[in-house]
């Protein structure tokens, strides 16, 4: 990578501040020392791979989410950087700083519980990736697209923690529906699931984050959207 | 926005710390409610619990205290992730839009500034669940009649309402030291924790005891509401917890206005 590329990142990162990306690590990180102090002081097997299986899962995924979506709006000049660029290309850009780091650490963390041993019941090697990255493609995409459309930050992140917490509470209705259940962010987690439906599930996740952000990538084509008044 | 200017009257020295702080309210509570994501939060959350109501069939109980009750227990289960959510960003906002100068030099001072900011930002921000308790009051008297009115209302300041307080209250202040986003994320992790995590995953947590902010004790001693963590607990709350469960809430509400008032007056430079 280059030295002009290396400082355009730098440079998105001091737009952003250094604070959001250390926000979503918070969520990964936190939630990995927990598995790890249960682990520590003697949890049940039950107990662990339940909280291994909602941190990748669960906690990581929403922490990026809301941080994700917090980058939106952050322009004081939007005007000038919508005129002299692609305002797709520097939104995604900012973005990815964001998730892209709190991936990699939670890949860590998938890395770090198996060896522990505190792994979700049925999952092998593909495990590592498949069982936090579809739901944060999934969480992430979502948020940023009610970000981008409403063009606030803090309804993404109060519907996106919503969402969440009613596929926590609403678990039966939602596993009782065809539909939702191939929406269902925690699917494996504390139950094993059957190959068939693990499979449809993740590739339903992740063809909605897809959708998500093509969707997010076409608001961007009309940029004037974010000049000229505060966040709704 | 010109209208709303014109209708407040510019606080001076002359006037009260009351009068000002109304003044603020005023000002904040219609900034606030004109905020199509306060509705649409608010509102959209309620509406995604009362997809699925909990606990199954209690619609069909011909008991109006435990009617109400268990449709006060769906409201707050998700709406106050998003009076949080979208409360956060009201602290520092004068500081981004760079009037932090401009404000300190009016007589308003730093408490009417903050106390009408939690009043009026926080009404704003109940107001959508308010009107959601109104419409569903009215399809409640409807069906069973106008009994159902009087408890409602009870339910709604006994269950609902001083959660939303004391989150109001936290959201409002909090965020002056950890900014938004990690507040967001904050509330969250609160709100779970402190509310759902019930003892059976024994990890240690108010949720089941009078410091839970979920309204279990009102709804459970009052109004023979549904018990999920106190009854795990193997508690069946009295009238006096639930008295001490609310006066809980409202004191940290109190308590975190009061602490950041003296914090923001100290770092003032007036």
């Amino acid at each position: 990578m280059n030295r002009s590329i290396w400082a355009r990142l730098r440079l998105e990162l001091r737009v952003i501040g250094i604070a959001a990306p250390l926000t979503a690590l918070a969520a990964t990180l936190g939630g990995a020392t927990l598995v790890i102090v249960m682990h520590a002081t003697g949890a049940s097997a039950e107990h662990l791979n339940l909280a291994a299986g909602a941190v990748l899962a669960g906690l990581a995924p929403l922490g990026t989410a809301i941080t994700a979506s917090s980058i939106v709006g952050r322009d004081p000049g939007a005007e000038l950087v919508v005129t002299s660029t692609v305002y797709r290309r520097v939104l995604f850009l900012r973005a990815g700083l964001v998730v892209a780091p709190a991936a990699l650490v939670t890949l860590l963390d998938a890395v770090v519980f198996r060896a522990l041993n505190a792994w979700p019941a049925g999952q092998g090697t593909g495990g590592y990736v498949l069982v936090w990255a579809p739901p944060m493609l999934w969480l992430v995409a979502l948020a940023m697209l009610i970000a981008i459309g409403l063009r606030s930050p803090a309804a993404a992140s109060g519907l996106i923690g919503g969402l969440w917490l009613a596929q926590y509470l609403m678990t039966r209705a939602i596993r009782d529906n065809t539909v939702l259940r191939a929406q269902y962010m925690f699917m494996g987690v504390g139950t094993k699931v059957s190959a068939h439906e693990w499979t449809v599930n993740r590739i339903a996740l992740s063809a909605v984050g897809v959708v998500a952000v093509i969707a997010a990538g076409l608001l961007l084509g009309r940029p004037e959207r974010f000049v000229g008044s505060d966040t709704a | 926005m010109t209208t709303v200017l014109q209708r407040t009257a510019p606080p001076t020295a002359a006037r009260t710390w009351w009068a000002k702080t109304v003044a603020a309210a005023r000002y904040e509570y219609l900034m606030q409610v004109r905020r199509p994501a306060v509705w649409l939060v608010v509102i959209g959350l309620i509406a995604l619990r009362c997809a699925s109501l909990f606990p199954p069939g209690f619609t069909s109980t011909t008991d109006h205290d435990t009617l109400v009750a268990d449709w006060a227990n769906n409201f707050i289960q998700l709406c106050p992730i998003g009076v949080g959510a979208v409360l956060a960003d009201r602290a520092r906002r004068e500081a981004r839009l760079g009037l932090d100068d401009l404000l300190t030099s009016t007589p308003t001072g730093i408490g009417p500034r903050l106390w009408g900011k939690a009043i009026g930002a926080g009404a704003a921000t109940i107001t959508p669940v308010a009107v959601a308790w109104v419409g569903l009051l009215g399809y409640l008297t409807a069906q069973r009649g106008a009994g159902v009115i009087p408890v409602g209302l009870a339910a709604f300041a006994a269950i609902i309402l001083p959660g939303l307080v004391f989150i109001s209250a936290c959201s409002v202040t909090i965020p002056y030291l950890t900014g938004p986003v990690l507040y967001r994320l904050g509330v969250f992790g609160y709100w779970i924790w402190g509310n759902m995590v019930g003892p059976r995953f024994g990890i240690p947590t108010p949720a089941g005891t009078p410091f839970e902010a979920i309204g279990e004790y009102p709804a459970g001693a009052w109004f023979h509401g549904f018990l999920s963590d106190a009854r795990e607990r193997g508690i069946t709350p009295t009238g006096g917890e639930a008295v001490l469960s609310i006066a809980f809430l409202l004191l940290m509400a109190l308590a975190a206005l009061v602490t950041t008032q003296l914090v923001l007056t100290k770092r003032s430079p007036s």
